[in-house]
């Protein structure tokens, strides 16, 4: 028994000294520029598949190639940094972390197109040894991988603390305009910061590939997240604490596999990451930093601030916002509900249905990435949660449509809340990393409780809408279901809207700014925090209840982190914090892909590049930010 | 008087000849979707290469009955939300009469409602759990359903490769929550023993805990009931911790695509398939599909290829018998119609279901050989 524990520390090492590895790229570009950099995981996957190809189409030996896919992914990491960063320098706050969101959209896409979605094998050019301890093993690879693991961090923890170049890095990071007044040339720093992340992102894809013995276009965003985690349970700034924070992860996260369950081996993992956002938001070796930084910095690093909408150089300019009165809402509604009178075409209505319940979703992540200021990427475990309760609610109770609905949106705002908890103290980029790792969670829940969801195979046979105020009229026509996600829609957004024009709304936008005023001033912060989160889960679950309702089948991969990006990036293309910018861009961003379908695979580059230009010309959305 | 008569009754006959004429050249449109993009976009490209590769064949013959047969083709990238929009898209295209698709059980669901509402029959090639054809009348399906399939698992791992204690790892979603129920079943049946199953959550790709657990439990054989890219992984992986005991597989490890990414691992691993493309009695097909895609075809292009045949024979039927063409009638045409000959076996449906017999291969040098 004993001998079968000890193994599996070995085999969670193994794992976690891939996830240390990963963690460091992480870490250095955070510490250098207070910047989570969504994009490292992109730069890690191309690194091994640019690696993969040197060695399968240009018949490079391993080595070669592997040198070859450092230099260029490291030149890409600085491109990344010139053309996707250095112009939002004076930008919102919010702008470069969407930014580095945009690019990983773009080039994990632009992989499934150049090299097949699928995965493929890796060459190994060595004959793998394994060395056997009693049950448990060492494999060759496992000890290359420390070997480069433990050189680079040694070697970066060297440049960092001695040389000049890794002085001025530093200072940089404390102080980009001081640096610059001492003669520092602050922009080139960040390049190579860059760089660097690069090259740390180039070297662990090629050894992830060597330990899995193939490489899949779709790897970045897991062993991204990984890294996240092990990186914020490092501290985020701290090196040795990266490769601490990476090994805990695989270790803990392997002990869950061998002692729960194989299935539970995420959800284990990103529960960790609540747990030490909780209660240790620094990290296992990080400073307090973490805390004082909060939404502060940005790409620059100027004035703390809590504010997502503010940037280095100046106070918000004024933007002019367009947006709806309440009653707009219900026009905009009674006018949809027209169009079963125009086209009679099933394939029309069921996608403007999706377009109306996406309009719905995007202003619940709106409200709190928004109004509140609390970057969310996790709403799709809100919408998630709505979408089962009425599976449960309609199915197994038999509850008629308006108690289906309205328990769903209540048991959503609960969820809200009660994932809200962990995330108060937290705000600016790494309340992103909490609402990441709840998003994550939830999809592992739907995935992993089969009594109740079914998990992969989905939640299916939901009953036709039942309206029991029309004498249990039954909505069965895809027609009466149409009108029914127009009414509810048009009415929830027209409440949602009331409530951001009111002193309710106003208080939320003065947390946003500056929390620590809106303390001073007697506000109860935290208070109005949850209130938010609940109503944006009273949003998101009316949405996945309608969802449920349509597509009569719910499963999991609805509700992915994926789809949790795509709704903050409609969010902002719509301007943040404005609900008819982000009903519009929802509705506008669910039907355009339905037009563009022969181009599917270029849907998720054009919603990247789309996101790029919008931050460079016009941050605020637009429709305009309020 | 009988001039005009007589000029008249000919104005007539060109009317309706020509209108029988126009009716004739009138392309039948057949739906198809699948899963064209994203992860496991292998399996959707061989089901629209083989039925392309099929209707090709159709429509260098002069169509059905001189009618050319045009595919509509459309992408659910492997999700019940997709699947569910493009199935509302081919019923509303004008003309169609049967549906091929899609891939995966859990899309195929999310599509059945809709094309049963609109009494358009939906074959599915690869949808195995048994759900599917109880859904409605139009359901069809062109492989086994998992409890006649857990039976050849069964068989694979405890009659061919002689285990006795048994792990098995499974998918988590329909198919492998399923499959290890009923192979497990079937196993103890037949007298053997299952250690331990465990699920593997998709995508997963990291076993070695896994790979310890069964190491520790001493199996003398291992059943994958997983998809080709983890079992792929997972036999390296097990391999690699010095756990060298027989494995078995099921239907996604025909791919060959497992042996490709498993590379040395997969030598030994023995699965069973209803197709074999090695067999010379399929070679006309092999030899087509190679010649115009460059590869082998596996059994997923094999069963798709077969969906399409059925699908054909079954319109052919409707129109020689004079019944108007619509999906109502190839329906009927399909359920009741003969026994059809394919490449993976005989179709004849019962509830939308089939049977089919199995072969056992093993893998050797970088390939699949019949198992002697």
């Amino acid at each position: 028994m004993l001998e079968l524990f000890a193994s599996q520390v070995v085999n969670g090492l193994a794992i976690g000294q891939v996830y240390a590895l990963i963690a460091l790229g992480f870490t250095l570009v955070f510490g250098v520029s207070n910047l989570i950099n969504f994009a490292q995981g992109a730069l890690f996957m191309l690194g091994a598949f640019i690696a993969f190809s040197g060695v399968t189409v240009l018949h490079l030996p391993l080595p070669a190639a592997a040198v070859l896919s450092v230099v260029v992914v490291s030149l890409l990491g600085m491109l990344l940094e010139r053309v996707a960063l250095r112009p939002l320098e004076n930008a919102p706050y919010i702008a470069p972390v969407l930014s580095t969101l945009a690019i990983s959209l773009i080039i994990d896409q632009l992989a499934e197109i150049i090299w097949s979605p699928e995965g493929q094998a890796f060459p190994v050019p060595f004959e793998e040894a394994t060395y056997f301890f009693g049950a448990a093993y060492v494999t060759s690879t496992d000890l290359l991988i420390f070997g480069f693991g433990a050189v680079t961090t040694v070697a970066l923890t060297l440049f960092l603390s001695r040389s000049w170049l890794g002085r001025t890095l530093r200072a940089t990071a404390q102080d980009r305009d001081a640096a610059a007044q001492l003669g520092v040339r602050t922009g080139n720093v960040k390049g190579m910061a860059f760089a660097l992340a690069g090259l740390l992102g180039a070297l662990s894809g090629i050894l992830v590939a060597l330990y899995f013995k193939s490489v899949f276009p779709q790897m970045g965003l897991p062993y991204g997240l990984k890294g996240f985690a092990a990186a914020l349970l490092g501290g985020l700034t701290s090196m040795p604490g990266a490769v601490l924070g990476g090994l805990l992860l695989g270790v803990v996260e392997t002990l869950a596999s061998a002692y729960v369950g194989e299935g539970y081996r995420d959800l284990v993992a990103f529960t960790l990451v609540l747990v030490f956002l909780v209660f240790r938001p620094q990290g296992l070796l990080g400073n307090r930093r973490l805390d004082a930084l909060g939404g502060a910095g940005g790409a620059a690093g100027a004035m703390p601030s809590t504010s997502v909408l503010t940037s280095a150089s100046s106070q918000r300019g004024a933007v002019r916002t367009l947006d709806l009165p309440p009653w707009g809402f219900l026009a905009v509604g009674a006018v949809l509900a027209l169009l079963p009178a125009v086209t009679q075409s099933a394939y029309v209505l069921q996608a403007v249905a999706y377009a109306m319940i996406f309009a719905l979703l995007v202003a619940s992540v709106t409200l709190v990435s928004g109004a509140l200021g609390m970057l969310s990427i996790g709403h799709a475990a809100f919408y998630g949660v709505g979408a089962y309760a009425v599976g449960l609610l309609a199915r197994n109770a038999g509850w008629p449509a308006e108690a289906a609905i309205a328990g769903a949106a209540l048991v959503t705002a609960a969820v809200a809340v009660a994932s809200a908890l962990p995330l108060l103290k937290l705000s600016g980029h790494t309340v992103a990393l909490g609402t990441l790792a709840v998003g994550q969670i939830g999809y592992l829940v739907f995935m992993t409780w089969l009594e109740v969801t079914r998990g992969p195979m989905g939640f299916i046979n939901i009953p036709a809408p039942r309206l029991a105020v029309l004498g249990g009229l039954n909505l069965s026509s895809l027609v009466q279901k149409f009108w029914l996600i127009a009414a509810v829609a048009a009415l929830a957004l027209a409440l949602a809207q009331r409530l951001l024009d009111s002193g309710i709304g106003r208080v939320w936008r003065g947390i946003r700014e500056d929390r620590l005023a809106a303390h001073a001033a007697g506000l109860p912060v935290r208070r109005y925090i949850l209130l938010g989160f609940a109503l944006s889960g009273v949003l998101a679950g009316t949405a996945g209840g309608l969802f449920a309702y349509v597509q009569s089948v719910v499963s999991p991969e609805s509700f992915t982190v994926g789809v949790s990006i795509l709704l903050l990036t409609i969010a902002v293309l719509g301007g943040l914090g404005n609900l008819t910018g982000a009903a519009l861009a929802g509705f506008a961003l669910t039907l355009l892909p339905e037009l563009l379908r022969p181009f599917a695979e270029w849907r998720m580059i054009v919603y990247g590049v789309a996101l790029l230009i919008m931050l460079r010309l016009r941050p605020h959305g637009l429709l305009g930010a309020r | 008087m009988r001039s005009l008569l007589s000029r008249l009754l000919a104005a007539a006959f060109i009317t309706v000849t020509l209108s029988a004429a126009a009716r004739a050249a009138e392309p039948i449109t057949i739906g198809f979707f699948s899963h064209l993009s994203g992860n496991f976009a292998e399996y959707g490209a061989s089901f629209r290469n083989a039925v392309e590769l099929y209707l090709d064949k159709i429509n260098a013959d002069g169509g059905i009955d001189g009618r050319p047969v045009k595919l509509l083709v459309e992408d659910d990238r492997n999700s019940p939300q997709e699947a569910a929009t493009v199935a509302r898209k081919i019923v509303a295209a004008p003309g169609v009469v049967l549906a091929i698709g899609s891939w995966s059980t859990t899309a195929s669901l999310a599509a059945a409602p809709i094309f049963a509402e609109a009494k358009i029959a939906q074959i599915s090639p690869t949808s195995s759990h048994p759900d599917f054809s109880r859904q409605s009348a139009y359901q069809f399906r062109q492989n086994n359903t998992d409890d006649i399939l857990a039976q050849y698992n069964a068989d694979t791992i405890h009659k061919k490769l002689k285990a006795g204690r048994i792990a098995i790892p499974y998918s988590q979603d329909d198919w492998g929550v399923f499959t290890v129920k009923a192979t497990a079943a079937a196993i103890e049946k037949d007298g053997g023993k299952v250690l331990l199953t465990e699920a593997v959550i998709p995508g997963a790709k990291d076993f070695r805990p896994l790979v310890s657990k069964i190491k520790a439990a001493k199996p003398d054989g291992v059943f994958l009931a997983l998809p080709y890219q983890e079992a792929s992984i997972f036999i390296q992986q097990l391999r690699q911790a010095g756990v060298d005991v027989p494995a078995g597989g099921g239907i996604p490890l025909t791919s060959p695509k497992f042996i490709e990414l498993a590379g040395k691992a997969a030598d030994g691993v023995v699965v069973h398939s209803i197709f074999f493309a090695g067999d010379p009695s399929k070679k006309a097909f092999v030899d087509a599909y190679k010649t115009k895609y460059n590869r082998l075809p596996d059994q997923f292009a094999a069963l798709a290829y077969d969906a399409a045949g059925v699908g054909v024979a079954a319109i052919r039927r409707v129109i020689q018998s004079g019944k108007p063409l619509t999906g109502q009638s190839v329906r009927d045409e399909l359920a009741n119609g003969p026994a059809y000959p394919g490449l993976t076996g005989v179709t004849k449906y019962e509830n939308g279901n089939v049977k089919k017999n199995p072969t056992f291969l093993v893998v050797r040098d970088g390939g699949f050989h019949l198992l002697d």
